[in-house]
């Protein structure tokens, strides 16, 4: 199996819009999914579909691995990446592209923007996270009231 | 309450009647909360029906008591007990399989026995690293503590000096542990009161062992064995404890830290054959150690440091300064690869001595004796004021006689110096100050290209 994944030398990926890019399988390492796919074909040239991630969200997810992937780059420089690259990214991007990695299985991508969501919505109200999420509470008021009162200290 | 349809912040969905969130699996929705206090993430279980268990599945946990808008003066105890109902609750519903982290800060706590509690019960979720800091004592059972396979940091900082209690089983292994930083802590052995136990510690990951102010009581003799250890720090001295011994079977050791009392000289015990770039030695004598026994004591943490970059080496003694003793330069090894010296407050012979041992040093940061009574010609020039060293900081400078005239030393034969900087002592005035710059700038006319700077104190 080691010797038929080395062979191959560029994977493809097929975004749902049908958006095509074509990577080095040192970029799609992270991304679990594909590799289970790489995993079960034994071809030159692999192509996945990944019919649950858009075109734009890929390039991004891809700009990341590639920069992560390089070993000429340092880790300050990783880091300056990775704060311009949720710097430039609006609230509902952070959860699509959370989204991308959870079906594609990328653990370390996936913290990163857990952890970049996590900081919008740190100590703030109730009333702001619901606002941020697009919550429609489906509690009564009573039953607010009643949770708030089973764990007091959460909400003092 | 209707909310959710305004602002800016409103995410657009690129799907037709489902919103982001609600498309994401719970458990990625746990990742989220885990980087929230678990207070905030438990506040989310109000969002929604689907949320109200969401933040069970959080893998990281952390409790603060502080965390929380109304002072705690108001009704302490009822605080305090608040938040302890709310540490123990949340680890009852707790649903994620195993914890990354579990991170616990109190002030306050009404009964000893919980930290042990909470201990117990992450320590049964495969717990990776622990972190508790309290201002108050407490007593944790050890048994799930020292039986944990998946634990990999392990931090305890308890503030009030060995106040709080582990026991200990005679032979502890903790396969995963790389790093272990314990402070104010009593251990105690499972021994009987008659029988002084040997313990043996087991860590074959262990990189880093930090302990600050703990002692161990019923035990003969500790051996600590870790293949991997790298980082050794032991520092006494905030409170009154009695060092053990601990016997440290390890051969990779590159950073060694001590700050304790010349009578827990035997606390550390180490083969030779370490890798030691660093050491660091804050050395009291509480209890009048003549001078050879100080120096015998250095002895032996210093031939331990023969291939170190870094030294850090202070004295502090009431009425006793390092100084030169009958063949105490035998106890002074060859430094073949110091590179920075930090040395107070020493008599200038000493400071000759280290300086004529370490021929390729760069930074010298030095602090003098109050008084030099053994005061050195400096007849010879070290090597490495040939041809490395560049940096030289007085620290505490005082203007007194003999530092004035090392300064010349340094100043006059200093080859390569680029820099020398001068911190004044806090007790001199400034009028004197002025007065002590003065005699520097006099003795500094022939050295143009030595950059100086003069600071108010360190």
């Amino acid at each position: 199996m080691a010797a038929e994944k080395s062979s191959i030398k560029i994977i493809t990926l097929i975004a749902a819009d049908g958006s095509v890019f074509e990577v080095e399988p040192n970029i799609v390492k992270e991304m679990k999914t594909v590799q289970s796919y790489i995993d079960e074909l034994d071809q030159n040239t692999v192509s996945i579909p990944l019919p649950n991630v858009f075109g734009n969200d890929l390039a991004m997810i891809i700009e990341y691995c590639k920069k992560h992937a390089s070993e000429e780059e340092t880790k300050e420089a990783k880091e300056e990446f990775d704060f311009e690259f949720v710097k430039r990214m609006k609230s509902d991007d952070k959860l699509r592209l959370l989204q991308a990695a959870s079906y594609l299985n990328m653990e370390s991508f996936l913290q990163f923007m857990a952890k970049a969501i996590a900081a919008e919505i740190e100590n703030q109200s109730v009333e702001f996270v619901r606002d941020y999420f697009q919550i429609e509470s489906d509690f009564t008021p009573e039953e607010e009231a009643e949770l708030r009162k089973e764990n007091e200290w959460a909400f003092k | 309450m209707q909310s959710g349809s305004c602002g800016n912040e409103t995410p657009k969905r690129h799907d037709e009647g489902d919103d982001m969130i609600s498309n994401l699996p719970e458990p990625v929705i746990g990742h989220i909360l885990s980087f929230l206090s678990t207070k905030q993430a438990i506040a989310t279980s109000v969002l929604s029906k689907r949320w109200k268990y969401i933040w069970t599945l959080v893998t990281k946990l952390s409790f603060y008591d502080r965390e929380c808008s109304y002072h705690p003066c108001n009704s302490s105890n009822k605080f305090t007990n608040l938040f302890s109902d709310f540490v123990s609750s949340a680890l009852i519903h707790l649903n994620s399989p195993i914890i990354q982290e579990f991170d616990l800060v109190i002030h306050e706590i009404s009964d000893p026995y919980y930290i042990s509690q909470w201990l117990y019960t992450v320590l049964q979720r495969r717990v990776k690293k622990i972190n508790v800091y309290s201002l108050k004592p407490c007593i944790i059972s050890s048994s799930p503590l020292f039986e944990c396979p998946t634990l990999e940091k392990l931090v305890l900082t308890m503030t009030r000096c060995c106040c709080s209690n582990i026991k200990v089983p005679s032979f502890v292994s903790l396969p995963s542990l790389t790093v272990l930083k314990l402070t104010g802590i009593t251990f105690t052995s499972y021994a009987s009161a008659n029988k002084l136990k040997e313990l043996t510690l087991h860590f074959p990951l262990l990189r880093e062992y930090k302990t600050h102010d703990c002692t161990w009581s019923g035990v003969k003799s500790i051996t600590l064995e870790a293949p991997l250890l790298e980082t050794v720090e032991t520092l006494y001295g905030d409170c009154d404890s009695t060092p053990e011994i601990v016997k440290f079977c390890a051969s990779y050791i590159t950073n060694l830290s001590f700050r304790g009392d010349v009578s827990s000289s035997q606390t550390i015990l180490l083969d030779d054959d370490q890798h030691i770039t660093s050491t660091s030695i804050l050395l009291f004598n509480q209890n009048n150690y003549s001078l050879e026994e100080v120096w015998i004591f250095l002895h032996r943490l210093l031939s331990l440091s023969i291939n170190a970059k870094y030294l850090k080496l202070y004295y502090s003694a009431h009425q006793q300064r390092l100084a030169r003793v009958e063949h105490y330069l035998d106890g002074i090894p060859a430094f073949r690869m110091m590179g920075h010296l930090h040395l107070g407050p020493v008599t200038g012979a000493v400071l000759l001595d280290f300086l004529l041992k370490s021929p390729c040093l760069k930074t010298l940061v030095l602090q003098m004796a109050d008084d030099d009574v053994e005061s050195d010609n400096y007849a010879i020039v070290p090597d490495c004021f040939l041809s490395t060293l560049k940096v030289v900081k007085f620290a505490k400078y005082f203007d007194r006689e003999h530092e004035l005239r090392f300064a010349k030393f340094v100043l006059e034969n200093a080859k390569v110096l680029e820099k020398v900087s001068f911190s004044f002592h806090k007790q001199r005035p400034w009028t004197e100050v002025d007065e002590a710059k003065e005699k520097l700038r006099l003795i500094m006319i022939s050295c143009s290209t030595v950059t100086v700077e003069f600071s108010a104190w360190n």
